[in-house]
């Protein structure tokens, strides 16, 4: 039997933890640079408020409605999620992150177990430990559990936990969802089922599934498998690493000058290589893009991006950076307003096999008596685990290369940024006596 | 000492056997004192005196377990009216939280009761 417990609201649950006051009321978060909306209160649902909204589109409602409106606040999220699947952890150790409120649960060891009881009293500890209300599904499958934590949570009577393993609710349940509604399936797959009269996912369950094997290839007849129980799709306990690493922001103010973009291509580069050294990659290729805001007609539009081949791969943020801002330079042009620039790290390989190049430099010294930092790639960089270190135990950016700027003008808008009240010494909640 | 350059002593750094794991032992760590459970301890900082006679003050840090059960006398976090509280814990009335603090003296009737938020394990202190 497998579950899938899913955090509700995640953003606007988390926020409720620390600050009392937006229990009860309508809340929202917004995006990166306050863009659109991306969390939203149950409250805030049942005053019609529209998911992935642009927050200027819906701004004079949110204030009619004395909706309270916050910036995404990762550090928090990111703290709150690390508590949540640790505390899951300990009731049941097998499990997939599947996202930053997704977890599929393993319940293979706990055979003979009323999982239904088990998993209220795995929701209740999560709610305690953590402040985070969740619902949970079970089934025979990923897709079933999906569709079970769905019900749990829409039927206030389940209490957020449903157990869907009977043949005649499963065939019920799967008549009244859509075959878009099912996990996998995106709109132009379902476009294509549509055309052989699959509409409801009922309508794939009872399909033949050689049919569905000839028609709807692999990827279907998995899918129809694990509608009728049988698991196709394994709990993935190892995050596999990723095939290549973006780190992209818009600017919280449009930029015009070369430092602003090269500060920030540096401080996005410094961040593809401290999560290409955390999966152990290496990258071959660094690719820079930068664009001007396409939705204003105003300015003049320009968007480019190239694409630089590393003379030896690595993972060290000197030599990203380095020819992150070489790539850069081939594609700045002056007198445009910036949106958006970013770097794509690509080509990775496990650090452990990396190709050496025939003249390699590891005489680390050389580049510190050197006025310019020169490119060299490699040397198990001793000083990249130092300053991997220091930035875990001192927080984010403690230790980064000047190229990255100290003002950071460029910086994402978050004028609604509650504290980061677990991650940041100066920013804890406080209780106030008087 | 100074006439060493930058890049000499980075080179002499590097020298050193760097946190190797056979010579050298590791000192205590406080966190695993304070920490019981860290997946349920939260930081919760203290603003103003009136807990004084708790023997809680002004920029007191609060380490709070959310996990814990509270029983008679525990000090506690509670909500209430949208705030946060530190309370006394009375004890337990049939089914329900009972609180003791100074705050809730005089506008009780209409509030709402207050709802526990964690309790509080450990108090640090600074004395300078």
């Amino acid at each position: 039997m497998l579950g899938l417990i899913d955090s509700n609201n995640f953003y606007v649950s988390c926020e409720r933890v620390f600050d009392p006051k937006l229990e009860k009321r309508p809340v929202v978060v917004l995006s990166n640079n306050d863009g659109c909306i991306v969390a939203r209160s149950e409250e805030a649902k049942a005053m019609g408020i529209p998911m992935g909204a642009p927050y200027f589109k819906v701004k004079s409602l949110l204030e009619r409605q004395q909706v309270e409106v916050l910036s995404s606040n990762y550090h928090l999220y990111g703290s709150m999620a690390r508590r949540v699947v640790d505390t899951i952890q300990e009731v049941v150790p097998e499990l997939e992150i599947y996202s930053v409120d997704e977890q599929f649960l393993d319940f293979s060891s706990f055979s003979g177990q009323d999982l239904s009881e088990l998993s209220r009293t795995l929701r209740t500890r999560v709610l305690r430990h953590t402040g985070i209300p969740t619902s949970i599904g079970l089934a025979k499958t990923k897709t079933l559990a999906k569709l079970a934590n769905r019900l749990a949570k829409k039927n206030r009577v389940h209490k957020g936990v449903y157990l869907l393993e009977d043949t005649r609710l499963i065939r019920k349940y799967l008549s009244l969802s859509p075959v878009s509604d099912l996990w996998g399936i995106g709109s132009r797959y379902a476009a294509r089922l549509a055309k052989h009269n699959i509409i409801t996912a009922l309508d794939l369950y009872d399909a033949p599934s050689m049919w569905v094997k000839k028609e709807m290839t692999i990827v279907g007849l998995r899918l129809w498998h694990e509608l009728h129980g049988t698991p196709c799709l394994s709990l993935e306990q190892v995050q596999k690493p990723k095939k290549n690493i973006c780190t992209s922001r818009s600017f919280g103010k449009l930029q015009t000058s070369y430092s602003a973009l090269s500060e920030a291509a540096a401080h996005h580069a410094s961040c593809c290589a401290q999560k290409l050294r955390e999966q152990r990659s290496v990258a071959a290729f660094v690719n820079v893009f930068v664009q001007t805001n396409r939705h204003n007609e105003h300015h003049p539009q320009y968007r480019n991006s190239f694409t630089y081949p590393l003379p030896e791969t690595t993972n060290d943020t000197r030599h990203i950076v380095h020819y992150t801002e070489q790539a850069l330079q081939r594609i700045f042009r002056p007198n445009f307003y910036y949106q958006k620039c970013g770097v794509i790290v690509s080509g990775l390989t496990p650090e452990d096999n990396r190709q050496l190049a025939l003249f390699e430099n590891d005489e680390i010294v050389q580049e510190f008596s050197s006025s310019v930092a020169k490119p060299m790639a490699n040397t198990p960089c001793s000083l990249m685990k130092i300053m991997d270190e220091v930035n875990y135990r001192f927080g984010h950016n403690t230790l980064k290369l000047a190229s990255c700027g100290t003002k950071a003008d460029w910086h994402m808008r978050q004028a609604h940024r509650s504290p980061r009240y677990t991650t940041h010494w100066d920013e804890l909640p406080v209780v106030y006596c008087h | 000492m100074s006439s060493q350059s930058f890049s000499e002593r980075i080179a002499q750094f590097q020298k050193l056997p760097f946190l190797s794991g056979d010579i050298f032992a590791r000192d205590l760590d406080l966190t695993e004192y304070v920490l019981a459970h860290s997946s349920s301890c939260y930081f919760i900082k203290v603003k103003g005196n009136g807990m004084s006679p708790l023997n809680i003050f002004d920029g007191d840090l609060l380490v709070v377990d959310r996990s814990l059960s509270a029983t008679k006398n525990d000090l506690v976090i509670a909500t209430q009216n949208g705030e946060f509280l530190l309370m006394q814990f009375a004890g337990q009335a049939i089914g329900q939280y009972s609180f003791f603090s100074d705050a809730d003296v005089g506008n009780s009737s209409q509030n709402l009761a207050p709802k526990l938020w964690g309790v509080i394990t450990h108090v640090i202190h600074h004395c300078r």
